[in-house]
């Protein structure tokens, strides 16, 4: 892009000033003060004096509803009330909110700008220092400045999601045939990722597939700028921070210190495998395609590239007499992934398009919020209404959803490698099952090279376990990290001390037995946990005699350390509705009350503000920032404060690996911090999740999430922990979804579903504490014996009988589940036969209750077992 | 020989809980779970079946493929009658229930999200997409004009669901049988035995998880052969040993299934739809000509290779449900798939028709 073209696009993310909802009259000439200032020209140059062009409408356009022109006298505008405040509204749940305005003055928001930019030469760079980190260094100084409405009569959006798409429209505009949606996605993605034998596996291929992401952006962002990319979120990202500043100037001073610490830490890239961006159509979609086919190349060649990096770092290590051993290697890289895109130009889009490929006879049929919209401005009197064109609400809605329906359209023709090999080749690779292992054909030389290959091929902390046999996709994954991605993200020591799933398990434990700093090293092997002499497996290298010794005091003060750990799958409620606008907030809600009101009192004026609100692009950037702001940010802290190990988190997709006891109140914890629930935002308004002193938007009161735990023992499988974590989550999202579904596979093989609601977490805590406390269990497993005999007999009979056992069991069970529980037995049974039968809606009530008092009883169970089940058995 | 040439059905009803390897080799996992049973499965227990009836003689196998070039040559050695076993062309296997087989659903049948789960159809899309970029040949979209947000709709489909697909219509939502309605997992433990000591070795517990069918719920595969093989299929049941574990069902002949056939011709144009996976080197058989496709997946498909003495390579292949809607007037024919491949039960398919969406 020529240098001009950057220089647009600082125009336009300056032109309006980030203060614009705080004195809206005299914003232009603030926005060209501020301009004026990076550009290095004076203010009545000629570009500056209309900062704004199609673009700053067309976003409007975009995102705004209809409201009255204001009028003399300053009718109908909205400004802070007599104390300094100015409401807002949460832009995915509606709630309105009062945020202080007392900030800072243009001077000190010109000293920002200018401290940014110090040094900074180019207007590229300039603008990459600005739109990466503007919002937050101003929220440093004062936090509101990062919910300062665009508009405060609609207030649902901010200031910065304005002007990012202000940005983005201006930089797809930028040649002739105007604006363009193009999508990518990235497969397979679930089998690449749980296909793992070790925990390094499975945060490698989580890590590889966010970096291919953000090398399928790069072309993008390289080409037009971040903005560009409209979901997943890109400014607060872990790749994107990391790349900038491995580019010229680095990160401004302020900032540095911060990628340092997240880059030492065990870093969370969490990319999705998908994006959306605003691209340039060009001339017959020259330019859109061509962009689409660099941001393919880019993915496959930086795979390559990984896989290249492994293959020779493996070479040198197997020594020059191993030729042949990677035969395979190229066809089974090259066939490893499959990249779509799709490009969608705004040009193609009309009313009568929308409506024809929806099935629907007009535009206002099948597109009702845009449909509201417009009714709204048509009830408005004449000389009221704006002077901007009415028949853009809803067209943006439309744009997203058609072009998300033709990425699904592509994704019909799915990935079928097309390679198999010739000649001899030898058995499956033992990790993924599908593609050859590498090495000889012949299984006697097989065998002895695989036994070298153990033997010699340590890169770092990576090697391959006797036994385990890789296809190249394998040992790429396996030695991603040391020879790539380290280099690539200049990451620090923590990801080469990686814990092995006994020291997962065992995570609080070791930290209550102070022995975490052993744990931490790069000699510790949890299997020692579990060995009953300093010798007993002689494939592995024995403790040290000090951390021997410590660790057999550990075990007699503390008990046996757990042998049982769970994995964690979070995933959000019909995000793709969210995504595709079916669940807004409503046009009411968006509106400030002064301009709900002036609605309300026109004819069918209250019904249209029940209407949802279209999607607009800033309803996309809000529910794109929640989920990056969760996954980035929240997820990380929470899973870390409950001594897990969080594998991935992109959006609302989380996989972690939790010791048994705090995964429960883990997941608990990450469901109210989803939602921004004030039981468990550390302080934040309804909506927001508090860390230091800035509030993060999160998805909201509207939005929940469901959850898959599977409690399994740490010498399962992992790839059939993962499963069945994966398939606990999808029998929460079948029963109902915003719950917990919890999977107990006991190593004797006998296995338990229970369904968890989020409000009987609580409970379940609770009866873990009970059980902790030596509460015995017997009374629940002659309750077991006879539960079909009693559930038939009704819920009022398996109440009597709940009761009647718990009373009969030995002390001091009967007391502490008096005294321990938030509610007596017989009525927390109650609240969960209702909260079933809610659940089963149609079911038969004897049905219901057998189904509900099953539950009710593996409930108990689960509970005694993840407090007692770990220690040791 | 009597060189007539003639299908049969089997009905497979299994006694026991059934157990199907994935491609990892043995003694790496501590816990193995079935998949479900591939044509060459089956195609492998009838013939291995068939061999057992003829005296064919697998000791000498073993020596004879290693002095001659091929494995048609090593069986043929021992007879002209041996060679017609590998010569049979062996189809399925199918779940049935009560008797019926069921197919994979078509890859363009879709559920919305929800409780209510309702089914749509994607169809090639006639309208002109902005920005749409054909993969090959002006292959168009597929479509379906409404709002509606779902999911491909996983598992199986009645026979009378699939008349109504081939005959370009939208199955009801009750034809549609999910996976655990037909089928679920038994969980089995055990432990390592040291064969010096006979006793448990510490730390050595395995699980296994064998396939069980629910009740009413079997298999069924077709035999195509001379009808001097066929004989030993006549008359009562029989045992079959499947897969590496030789987990045993007990066959019985059957007239064979009347697959659903619609007219061709009418409609915007045919539709192939897959109803056991197929290799075609990719995603697309040759000699064909596209509108559009649908894919139900890849499915890697290796196997061992007796004349070498080695695994086979992996082949990913299209996987059944994937439907194929062709240009208009054109059809397949009869094989997709080499004849290898098309003899051990790969490349199955039914025709039908399709409409614009």
């Amino acid at each position: 892009m020529p240098e001009s073209n950057w220089r647009n696009l600082l125009i336009t993310f300056l032109h309006d000033p980030p203060n614009k909802a705080l004195d809206i009259r005299g914003h232009e000439s603030r926005a060209r003060r501020f301009v004026s200032a990076v550009l290095g020209v004076e203010t009545g140059t000629g570009e500056l004096r209309t900062p704004s062009g199609v673009e700053d409408i067309l976003a409007s356009l975009f995102e705004r509803l209809p409201a009255p022109r204001v009028r003399p006298q300053g009718m109908y505008a909205v400004h802070p009330d007599t104390q300094g405040r100015l409401q807002i509204c949460h832009p995915l749940a509606g709630t309105p909110r009062l945020i202080e305005t007392a900030g800072i003055s243009d001077e000190e928001i010109l000293q920002v700008i200018r401290d940014l930019i110090a040094g900074v030469s180019t207007e590229k760079e300039k603008f990459f220092i600005l739109w990466s980190f503007l919002p937050q260094a101003l929220a440093k100084r004062c936090q509101t400045f990062e919910h300062l409405p665009a508009d405060t009569r609609v207030p649902d959006h901010s200031i910065w999601q304005h002007l990012d798409m202000a940005t983005a429209l201006r930089g797809a505009l930028a040649e002739q045939g105007g604006a363009c949606l193009l999508t990518l996605t990235i497969g397979p993605v679930q089998q690449f990722i749980d296909s793992a034998r070790t925990l390094r596996d499975l945060w490698s291929g989580s890590a590889i597939l966010s970096w291919l992401s953000f090398r399928a952006m790069l072309p993008i962002i390289e080409a037009i700028g971040p903005q560009a990319i409209l979901t997943p979120a890109l400014r607060y990202s872990l790749p994107y921070r990391i790349w900038l500043s491995q580019q010229a100037g680095g990160l401004p001073e302020g900032f540095r210190d911060q990628a340092e610490a997240e880059r030492q830490a065990l870093p969370m890239l969490s990319l999705p495998n998908r994006f959306l961006a605003l691209v340039p159509y060009g001339k017959d979609g020259s330019t859109a395609v061509s962009l689409a086919g660099e941001c393919r190349a880019s993915v496959l060649q930086a795979w390559r590239s990984l896989g290249q990096d492994v293959r020779q770092e493996i070479r040198r290590a197997l020594g020059p007499d191993t030729e042949g051993w990677d035969r395979l290697w190229d066809a089974q890289i090259d066939n490893c992934f499959d990249v779509k895109t799709t490009v969608f130009p705004w040009s193609g889009l009309s009313e009568e398009l929308v409506a024809e490929l929806s099935g629907s006879e007009t535009f206002a049929e099948c597109q009702l919020a845009g449909h509201a919209a417009r009714s709204l401005e048509e009830a408005m009197p004449q000389e009221e209404r704006p002077s901007k064109r009415a028949s853009a609400y809803g067209m943006f809605q439309a744009w997203v959803e058609l072009t998300m329906k033709m990425a699904a359209a592509r994704k019909q023709m799915g990935h079928v490698p097309p390679c198999a090999a010739d000649g001899l080749v030898a058995q499956k690779c033992t990790m993924m099952g599908t593609w050859e292992q590498m090495g000889p054909a012949v299984m006697a030389e097989s065998a002895a090279f695989w036994e070298r290959f153990a033997e010699v091929v340590r890169i770092g902390p990576a090697r391959l376990r006797s036994r385990e046999r890789l296809c190249a996709v394998a040992l790429a994954k396996r030695f991603a990290v040391p020879c790539h991605l380290q280099k690539q993200l200049a990451l620090g020591r923590r990801v080469s001390v990686f814990p092995d799933i006994a020291s997962v398990a065992a995570a609080s434990w070791i930290r209550k037995a102070g022995l975490a700093e052993e744990a931490g090293s790069d000699s510790w092997n949890g299997q020692w946990l579990h060995w009953r002499t300093r010798d007993q497996d002689p494939d592995e290298t024995p403790p040290a005699a000090e951390t021997w010794s410590r660790l057999s005091a550990a075990r007699r003060n503390h008990g046996a350390p757990p042998a049982y750990y769970a994995v964690l799958v979070l995933d959000g409620d019909r995000m793709g509705a969210w995504l595709r606008g079916d669940r807004t907030i409503s046009i009411g809600e968006a509106y400030n009350p002064l301009i709900r009101d002036y609605f309300a009192k026109m004819p069918k004026g209250k019904e249209a503000l029940t209407r949802p609100k279209p999607l607009g692009p800033s309803t996309l950037a809000a529910a794109s920032e929640a989920l990056s702001g969760f996954a980035s940010f929240i997820v990380p802290r929470i899973v870390a404060a409950h001594d897990g190990t969080l594998i991935y988190a992109g959006g609302d997709d989380v996989l972690a690996l939790l010791p048994m006891r705090s995964a429960i109140v883990c997941a608990h914890a990450l469901r109210l911090a989803f939602s921004g629930d004030p039981a468990g935002n550390d302080g934040a308004p309804d909506g927001y999740y508090r860390i230091g002193d800035r509030d993060l938007l999160v998805m909201g009161p509207r939005a929940s999430l469901s959850a898959g735990i599977a409690i399994v023992h740490v010498k399962e499988d992992l790839r059939v922990a993962i499963a069945a974590a994966r398939q606990a989550c999808k029998m929460a999202k079948d029963t109902g979804r915003d719950a917990l579904s919890l999977a107990v596979q006991k190593r004797s093989g006998e296995h338990a579903n229970v369904l968890l609601t989020w409000p009987s977490i609580q409970l379940f805590e609770h009866w873990m504490m009970v059980f902790e406390q030596d509460a015995s269990d017997r009374w629940v497993y002659v309750l077991r014996r006879e539960l079909e005999t009693i559930a038939a007999l009704g819920a009022d009979a398996f109440s009597t009988e709940l009761v009647r056992l718990l009373n009969r069991a030995e002390p001091p069970t009967p007391k502490l589940f008096r005294e321990e529980s938030p509610v007596p037995l017989d009525e927390a049974w109650r609240a969960w036969l209702e909260m079933w039968s809610s659940r089963l809606k149609g079911t038969r009530i004897q049905e219901t209750v057998k189904r509900a008092a099953e539950q009710f009883v593996l409930a108990l169970l689960s509970a005694s077992f993840v407090v007692r089940g770990g220690d040791g058995r | 020989m009597s060189n007539t040439w003639r299908t049969i059905g089997l009905d497979l009803d299994p006694v026991e809980g059934l157990f199907f390897r994935d491609g990892r080799p043995f003694g790496e996992a501590s816990r193995a779970r079935s998949v479900l049973p591939s044509p060459q499965t089956i195609a492998g227990a009838v013939r291995t079946y068939l061999f057992d009836q003829l005296g064919f003689d697998f000791a000498r196998l073993q020596s004879d493929i290693q002095k001659l070039a091929t494995l048609e040559e090593a069986v043929a050695v021992q007879g002209d009658q041996f060679a017609s076993v590998l010569s049979a062309r062996i189809a399925g296997p199918w779940f049935t229930l009560q008797g019926e087989p069921l197919l994979r659903v078509p890859a363009n049948l879709f559920l919305t999200r929800g409780e209510e789960g309702l089914p749509f159809r994607l169809d090639p899309l006639r309208l002109r997409l902005p920005g749409w970029e054909a993969l090959a040949d002006g292959m168009v979209p597929l479509w379906h004009r409404s709002r509606l947000d779902g999911e491909r709709a996983k598992g199986y489909l009645t026979m009378a669901g699939m008349k109504t697909f081939l005959a370009g219509g939208l199955p009801k939502g009750d034809t549609f049988v999910a996976p655990e309605d037909l089928y679920g997992f038994d969980q089995r433990v055990g432990v390592r035995i040291s064969p010096l000591s006979m006793t448990t070795e510490e730390g050595f517990l395995y699980a296994v998880s064998l396939l069980v069918l629910k009740p009413g719920v079997g298999m069924y595969a077709e035999v195509s052969a001379d009808e001097t093989l066929l004989k030993f299929f006549h008359g009562g049941t029989f045992a079959l040993a499947l897969g590496g574990e030789g987990k045993r069902v007990v066959a019985s002949s059957r007239k064979p299934f009347s697959w659903p056939s619609v007219e061709t011709g009418s409609g915007a144009g045919n539709l192939i739809l897959l109803t056991t996976p197929a290799w075609f080197g990719g995603w697309r058989p040759g000699g064909l000509e596209l509108t559009a496709a649908a894919i139900a997946g890849s499915v890697p498909v290796s196997g061992w290779d007796l004349a070498r003495g080695g695994p086979r390579p992996t082949r990913f292949m299209v996987d059944a449900g994937s439907v194929y809607f062709l240009k208009s007037g054109t059809l397949p024919s009869r094989e997709l798939c080499v004849a290898e491949d098309a003899r051990n039960g790969y490349g199955n398919f039914l025709v039908g028709r399709w409409n614009h969406a």
